[in-house]
């Protein structure tokens, strides 16, 4: 498994930040360090800005391997027939999630709290903004829980 | 030709060079080594926000900090130039001739040329 293949092949990156680049890629090795020759920027705008999205030349690029998210071959022809200027869409975020400023961190959330939300995973509902009320058997007593995640 | 392959070839080049934090630096690369840890001289170094910047004569980054590097063009043609005139060892494939053991499997007993190195001895 390596990138080779696409040695001097026309390449989509997306990067950990969620930034995307294309161009050619020159060169990469086993630590996904990455070379494209004539990189170009796609700055995608959401809908609601109402600047154009961007294509930003960038020239030689190298990019350390572990800021590289997905790296796919691209189909030039359907990609020379987009207008990138006219096409919004949402920002991608970055791989990490950060914490939401005084969110509940759930490394610190007490154990019971976190068990509950593992259970509620388990059950296919979303951990994140989701309500659900949750009744649990304690010493013989039936308590409701209202949690928030 | 490896991405630290380009990395060497510029050596005494301009570059930019983004860290993880989202600061700049621009400035000529001195000197690098396999883990990217980079020496960059006359540095302006640009706050993640782009509304600071910072003149610094020496920079040291330690390579894990590196998003990415944005090289001149031409340093391509300087590599493809460079690996013309050394090629590796690997390319020549003479290992061996020019007295480097190699590692490889046949030395020891059995081999070819163990067979041939005790009859020498003993002639």
């Amino acid at each position: 498994m390596s990138l080779q293949p696409y040695v001097d092949q026309k390449v989509l990156v997306v990067t950990a930040d969620g930034r995307t680049l294309t161009g050619t890629l020159l060169s990469c090795d086993q630590l996904t360090n990455l070379v494209l020759q004539n990189t170009i920027e796609r700055v995608i705008r959401p809908h609601e800005d109402p600047e154009d999205s961007e294509e930003v030349p960038h020239g030689l690029y190298l990019i350390r391997g572990e800021n590289v998210a997905i790296c796919g071959l691209l189909d030039e022809q359907m990609d020379g027939e987009i207008d990138w200027a006219k096409v919004k869409g949402s920002v991608i975020g970055g791989v990490k999630h950060a914490q939401k400023p005084g969110g509940a961190n759930m490394f610190q959330e007490p154990v019971r709290r976190k068990k509950l939300r593992d259970d509620l995973w388990v059950k296919g509902h979303s951990p994140r903004n989701t309500r659900a009320a949750v009744s649990l058997n304690k010493n013989g007593q039936t308590v409701q829980y209202v949690l928030q995640f | 030709m490896l991405p630290l392959g380009l990395l060497n070839a510029a050596q005494g080049h301009p570059m930019l060079v983004e860290l993880k934090n989202g600061e700049t630096l621009n400035g000529h690369l001195i000197s690098c080594d396999t883990w990217m840890n980079l020496t960059l001289k006359e540095v302006v170094q640009t706050s993640p926000d782009g509304d600071k910047f910072f003149r610094l004569p020496e920079v040291y980054v330690r390579g894990n900090n590196i998003k990415y590097l944005r090289v001149p063009d031409e340093i391509i043609d300087l590599v493809k130039d460079q690996q013309q005139n050394q090629p590796s060892s690997r390319a020549r494939g003479g290992g061996a001739l020019r007295g480097d053991h190699g590692g490889r499997g046949d030395r020891g007993r059995g081999g070819v040329r163990g067979a041939r190195g005790r009859g020498r001895g003993r002639g």
